[in-house]
């Protein structure tokens, strides 16, 4: 009797064990940011206005997991990292009450300092696979507004000014094939002046296996998944 | 005797560990604001030529449930135009690049989703979930409790969604 309460013991400690180590391990497996994008910044205080980037829609096409972006645009306010404007491209949007990755759009969004994010689907025509967009967010008349090929999409009242403006894709899945991905014609507008990113402070996120690098040094670039 | 308490300690840290598991977070919820927009009325633009949107509700609760650990509930949804929609939802929105006298559908679903819980694009592109949960001020200011969807009256096509610190009463017809 004895060694059989020893078993049921050892049996009942270990599923205790799987019941808590799994679904953390899961978890975490699921949650896992990555990035591959670049991005300018100031220490000290510059009167940035607006952001510029061209991209090419991803060609093949590819899909981001867990409605991560594939490439966008982002300029953020309010001299913070925690509120922002942007602007890109989804290959996946909400289908009736679904997320659906069949669908390709352009899209445009925006995070208030409150924390309130709201993104709307772009009407302007997505275009095939490796169609080239100018994506802009500009500080103009008393709010930050967002155009795609100098076509109007909306916009937000925010505080000035930008801190940071990045350029790049995020996904929470690593083994995605995103093969090309470029971004060029990278700008920042500076009290209404309209000037290529070097000069300025730059830093780079890549999670492993994903690469962003510049093909002219801190004016323009490409990011690729090397998988 | 002794054993005997062993196994009904051992199926109290079952029940419990499950327990914990299934809640899905050990941190609980902040104060949220209430905004009542129910003394709001919006003429009533319903005919029977629009989208049925009942059925999409249902699917959003549904993937809701499946995404999040809270309970998702009190789903609203109300027919108004686009200029109602930045008047009183969106305040802070510039003209959209659609017509303000077209209609559309707004549903809300209360919801607590936390940083690692909404998608990562509405976190912007410096804040990573993973690091998020590790600050306090962040988890906290990037917890929403309220889901937002737009979609088009007539075809149903979703033109847009968002996530809110807040919990919104809709305006009434």
């Amino acid at each position: 009797m004895r060694i059989h309460l020893k078993k049921v013991l050892k049996v009942l400690l270990f599923i205790l064990l799987i019941l808590i180590i799994l679904p953390s391990v899961i978890f975490a497996a699921n949650n896992f940011n990555y990035f591959g994008k670049g991005y300018i910044y100031w220490n000290t205080t510059k009167h940035w206005i607006g952001g510029a980037a061209i991209f090419a829609n991803p060609n093949p096409d590819y899909v981001v997991q867990s409605q991560a972006a594939n490439h966008t645009l982002w300029v953020n306010t309010n001299n913070t990292d925690t509120s922002w404007n942007e602007v890109g491209y989804s290959k996946g949007w909400y289908l009736n009450g679904r997320w659906d990755t069949t669908v390709r759009t352009l899209y445009y969004a925006w995070c208030y300092p409150d924390g309130t994010y709201y993104e709307y689907r772009s009407s302007y025509p997505v275009g095939s696979p490796g169609a080239t967009h100018s994506y802009k967010i500009v500080y103009e008349y008393g709010a930050w507004r967002i155009y795609i090929d100098n076509t109007y999409q909306g916009g937000s009242t925010q505080p000035l000014y930008a801190k940071y403006i990045q350029v790049g894709l995020e996904s929470l899945y690593y083994g995605n094939s995103c093969r090309v991905v470029y971004s060029s014609g990278l700008q920042v507008n500076e009290d209404g002046v309209w000037k290529g990113w070097s000069g300025n402070l730059s830093s780079i996120y890549q999670s492993p296996g994903y690469h962003f690098s510049w093909v002219t040094p801190l004016y323009s670039s490409n990011d690729w998944n090397d998988y | 005797m002794k054993a005997k308490w062993r196994i009904v300690l051992i199926l109290v840290i079952l029940l419990g560990s499950l327990l914990i598991l299934s809640s899905g977070t050990s941190i609980p919820a902040q104060a949220y604001e209430i905004r009542d927009l129910s003394w709001i009325k919006i003429p009533d633009y319903s005919s029977s030529d629009f989208f049925p949107i009942e059925k999409t509700i249902q699917e959003i609760m549904t993937r809701t449930q499946n995404e999040v650990a809270d309970t998702p509930k009190n789903p609203q949804y109300l027919l108004l135009k686009w200029s109602d929609y930045i008047r009183y939802i969106d305040t802070g929105m510039v003209l959209p690049d659609r017509q303000l006298d077209d209609l559309i559908y707004l549903v809300t679903v209360d919801v607590i989703r936390r940083p690692w819980e909404v998608p990562s694009r509405s976190l912007g592109g410096l804040i990573n979930p993973e690091a998020a949960k590790n600050d306090p001020a962040l988890v906290e200011h990037f917890t929403s409790h309220q889901d937002i969807y737009i979609f088009d009256a007539k075809t149903g096509e979703a033109l847009g969604f968002g996530y809110t610190p807040y919990v919104m009463i809709l305006p009434k017809h």
